[in-house]
């Protein structure tokens, strides 16, 4: 079994007077395996966004599941889906959401403490991460004193510190320049390959070339994926331009 | 049309924040509106106006200037606030190709119209409400107040010049603000995280000394004119000790909550703690502000009505019976009982001519030396009462009233003896817990017994404690080689006959009885031929009515005062949430989609407004605590001693006080939890 399977989702939204209806995911189905690394693609207004806010649990689809780890995520009840979420799933946003009334080290903790860990347990916890990462040098530093770079290896480190099913990434490249683009990327690629699930949605066809398997999203529907295979970052990369200059001047679907 | 352009900027960029500028322009109005009131009204109470009237208007006065300090740093707070959020829009004008220079043109217009407005409109709604204020102040005293023209004239000045200067400050403020950072900093300054504050331990400390100093003084007053001049000191020490650690020691409070990692880092504590810390720097004066609002409005409120409720007490401390006659004789010779008694039945033949009798007379003869007591010893002053005004004013001052034994047994009904060198003691206010009395210079006598006295008339000159002291024969003690005390020289002395009684008459004969007294023996004729050089003579009815005046006047303005003070803190709370609300808006956000429920972030929402909110509250508490003793000697010289009755209606005015907040913390969380949590849906 799957490790995320989403099943037919649907989300089409009602405009404020009701009479205007937009279908933002018309159909979509696919599954990600423990331990894969994929790559969601798709110009803006494709749907990405509607479709992590569902995988996140934050939004209620029209139709369809979505089933993590066996669990059926719509099923769950409105008082537990915060608990879920905080248990199962780790976020990594483009605007790194930290909050600047904590240090990086109480960020990281967040997630934690909510769920009422011991400082000792957090603080073991928090160790190997933050070497992995490179972050132990700065963790007793604020949000506003540190890089880009180093705020999004922070974020990176409170979705991870909660032993996450699975990672939901949401342009996490998006606010960086290309060298901490580079650096997140390689890390991304590192805790992958020690077995961390991640599903990022991006726009940029360098971070997608670093995942295993890219997915397209047009119109609110799969339309294409590929596989990495044996690929190199670099054929890969050209594989998703070619995917995408198809997609914008209107290939058919195979 | 060109030289329309920049005002037309600033009115049109002050409607589009309307939501920003509103509480704002509402609070400048609030602001300007109290100092008016209370300005007019401290000009309007004078001591020519009405008796008493000085003794308002300086408590006006100094309210007054409060209000002007208060003003000047709550509205330094909400309009930093204000430049905070509006420096995203001047960045932006600046990067479009406008000028610093320019704008700075845009933030005179802004700041000129809103000046304008506030002023216009809070002086109207001053100059109305002092009106009414004026009215019902009337009303309820009987009293032609010194209302005239000029004084309005006056506090618009007075008003125009402090608000003049605090909005001329204001924007002077915005524009160091403004030439001090670069239209990227200013795009960008709303995103830009806040650096945390720094704790600062000096300034902090510094603080907390100011306020114990404050607390120090206050409760080591010692007479109620000391309590006017140190009492002034002492209100400025705890109100700038207040900001101080309002500001400072919060913010170090919290970093050592946060050290302490087995509390901070529980759900319910992790989130409002560092929040608490990272806001109160800018919520420090804020919540200074509330504090001392809510101090002022409580110490009002308190005493005000303890004046009110305790009038009859203090009536019946200055005149027992319904007519007191008292005589001052600077000649000993007055004093003996053949004169007295000729002196009582002068009286009684006036009395008799409207067929009356005089019923529960009080009737002594007295000697009333000043001087402070030392453990066991009475040290007089060798200048008399006025040098001890000015040598003794820091020490518990005292009255000693020596009373022969014979008028005090007559007066108590009691059959006491005394021996040679053995008095009777009777204090007031302090208990004297010696067995011995020794006056400088002059021989220890033994305490026999400490009694009850009727202290009146003379020797309950209120900025005094009094203390009877009963001796075996009046001449005895105070002169030849058996007197217990010594003086340089006899006018020192303060003798007198005090003689008070009721009337079993109805309210009008009484009066008339009380006035021919008055003309009787006021006549120089009668007072050479009795020996006495002064005569008061003084009438209950008469003296309740201007009890009335003063107390009944200061209890009405205690509830205006407590009225207005009161819905300024609530605007200030309210605001105040309002814009945290807006504040936190994306930082709840981010919590939610990390995975806080709802029902945690109601909690952490309700620890933290619950803290906003009654720290200030505890704080106005503790402060009144220790306001008590010093406004408790304030109220002495209104002859009220009723300890447990101010204690009483202080905790009245907290208790409804702290219901009215309660209200308004329901409402404003409500309000606070609707926006935080909207901002997701």
């Amino acid at each position: 079994m799957s490790m995320l399977e989403v099943n037919g989702l649907k989300k089409t939204y009602v405009t404020h007077l009701g009479s205007n209806k937009v279908e933002a995911l018309k159909n979509v189905n696919f599954s990600v395996e423990e331990g894969e690394y994929v790559a969601i693609m798709g110009e803006s207004g494709s749907g990405k966004t509607t479709l992590l806010n569902l995988l996140a649990a934050l939004d209620k689809p029209t139709g369809g599941n979505v089933i993590l780890n066996g669990k059926n995520l719509f099923k769950i009840r409105e008082s537990a889906i915060a608990q879920f979420r905080r248990e199962n799933l780790g976020f990594v946003f483009q605007e790194f959401n930290l909050l600047d009334t904590f240090t990086l080290e109480d960020n990281i903790y967040l997630p934690l403490v909510l769920a009422g860990k011991s400082y000792k347990e957090m603080s073991e916890r928090l160790k190997p991460i933050a070497e992995e990462l490179a972050i132990t040098d700065i963790l007793k530093k604020y949000p506003y004193e540190v890089s880009g770079g180093q705020k999004q290896r922070a974020a990176v480190a409170r979705a991870m510190i909660i032993f996450p099913k699975i990672i939901l990434a949401d342009e996490p490249t998006g606010s960086l320049d290309s060298k901490a683009t580079d650096e997140l990327l390689r890390l991304f690629k590192e805790v992958n390959a020690m077995g961390q699930t991640i599903l990022m949605v991006t726009h940029s066809v360098k971070a997608a070339s670093v995942a295993n398997r890219v997915l397209f999203i047009k119109d609110g529907e799969v339309f294409h994926q590929i596989y990495r295979g044996t690929d190199s970052n670099q054929q890969l990369y050209q594989k998703i331009s070619d995917t995408l200059t198809l997609l914008v001047t209107g290939g058919e679907r195979e | 049309m060109k030289r329309m352009f920049y005002p037309q900027l600033a009115w049109d960029s002050i409607r589009k924040n309307k939501q920003l500028y509103v509480p704002y322009i509402l609070t400048c109005i609030g602001m300007v509106m109290m100092y008016n009131i209370i300005t007019g009204l401290a000009l309007a109470n004078t001591p020519e106006a009405y008796v008493g009237g000085g003794y308002i208007g300086a408590l006006l006065g100094m309210g007054g200037w409060v209000i002007a300090l208060f003003s000047c740093i709550f509205l330094f707070y909400t309009n930093s606030f204000l430049m905070r959020r509006r420096k995203k829009e001047f960045g932006l004008y600046n990067i479009l190709g406008m000028s610093k220079w320019s704008i700075v043109k845009i933030l005179f217009w802004e700041t000129l119209i809103i000046s304008v407005i506030s002023l216009t409109v809070g002086l109207i709604l001053g100059i109305l409400l002092s009106k009414l204020a004026e009215l019902g102040l009337m009303n309820i005293i009987h009293e032609e107040i010194n209302y005239r023209f000029t004084i309005f004239g006056k506090s618009i000045v007075m008003t125009l010049k402090i608000f003049g200067t605090i909005f001329g400050l204001l924007f002077f403020n915005s524009v160091i603000r403004l030439a001090s950072s670069n239209a990227i900093t200013l795009v960008r300054s709303e995103n830009r995280g806040e650096k945390p504050p720094k704790g600062n331990w000096l300034l902090g400390m510094l603080g907390i000394l100011l306020l114990a100093y404050g607390y120090y003084l206050s409760v080591t007053i010692k007479n109620p004119t000391e309590a006017f001049n140190t009492g002034f000191t002492a209100v400025l020490m705890v109100i700038v000790g207040t900001y101080l650690i309002m500001i400072c020691c919060s913010v170090l409070f919290c970093r050592i909550l946060k050290r302490r990692q087995g509390y901070y880092y529980k759900a319910n504590h992790f989130v409002s703690v560092s929040s608490m810390a990272y806001r109160m720097k800018r919520n420090g004066a804020g919540l200074a502000s509330i504090c001392i609002l809510a101090t002022m409005t409580l110490v009002i409120m308190s005493t005000t009505t303890c004046l009110y409720a305790g009038l009859e007490d203090s009536l019946n401390q200055r005149c027992p019976r319904d007519i007191s006659i008292e005589f001052g004789m600077q000649d000993p010779e007055g004093m003996q009982e053949e004169n007295i008694r000729d002196l009582q039945s002068g009286i009684l033949d006036t009395i008799q001519m409207y067929g009356l009798s005089p019923k529960r007379i009080c009737s002594y003869r007295y000697a009333v030396l000043y001087g402070v007591l030392e453990e066991d010893v009475a040290v007089t002053n060798p200048n008399g009462l006025m040098g001890m005004m000015t040598d003794s004013l820091g020490t518990e001052m005292y009255c000693y009233c020596f009373v022969p034994l014979s008028d005090y047994n007559e007066l108590m009904g009691t059959e006491e003896t005394l021996e040679a060198g053995e008095v009777l003691i009777s204090t007031n206010r302090t208990a004297y817990p010696y067995d011995t009395l020794s006056f400088e210079d002059g021989r220890e006598v033994s305490v026999k017994k400490k009694v009850d006295f009727i202290f009146s008339g003379e020797s309950m000159m209120s900025i005094f404690s009094s203390m009877a002291v009963i001796v075996p024969d009046l001449d005895a003690a105070l002169q030849g080689d058996q007197a217990i005390v010594s003086v340089m020289d006899d006018s020192f002395f303060d003798r007198g006959w005090f003689y008070a009684f009721d009337l079993p008459a109805d309210a009008k004969t009484t009066q008339q009885v009380y006035q021919e007294l008055d003309r009787v023996f006021g006549s120089d004729d009668l007072k050479s031929r009795y020996g006495y050089d002064v005569v008061s003579c003084e009438e209950r009815e008469d003296l309740r009515q201007s009890f009335y005046q003063i107390t009944g006047g200061l209890f009405y303005l205690g509830i205006l005062l407590s009225i207005v003070f009161l819905f300024a803190t609530i605007l200030i709370i309210y605001y105040k949430q309002i814009s945290e609300g807006y504040e936190d808006e994306a930082r709840f956000e981010i919590m939610q989609k990390i995975g806080m429920t709802k029902k945690e972030i109601r909690k952490s929402i309700n620890s933290q407004i619950l803290t906003v909110f009654f720290l200030p509250l505890i704080l106005a508490v503790v402060h009144l605590a220790f306001a008590f003793p010093m406004f408790h000697k304030m109220l002495m010289l209104f002859n009220l001693f009723n300890i447990r009755l101010f204690i009483v209606t202080t905790g009245i005015s907290v208790l409804i006080f702290a219901v009215f907040y309660a209200l308004v913390y329901r409402i404003t969380s409500d309000v606070y939890y609707k926006i935080v949590s909207e901002a997701k849906q």
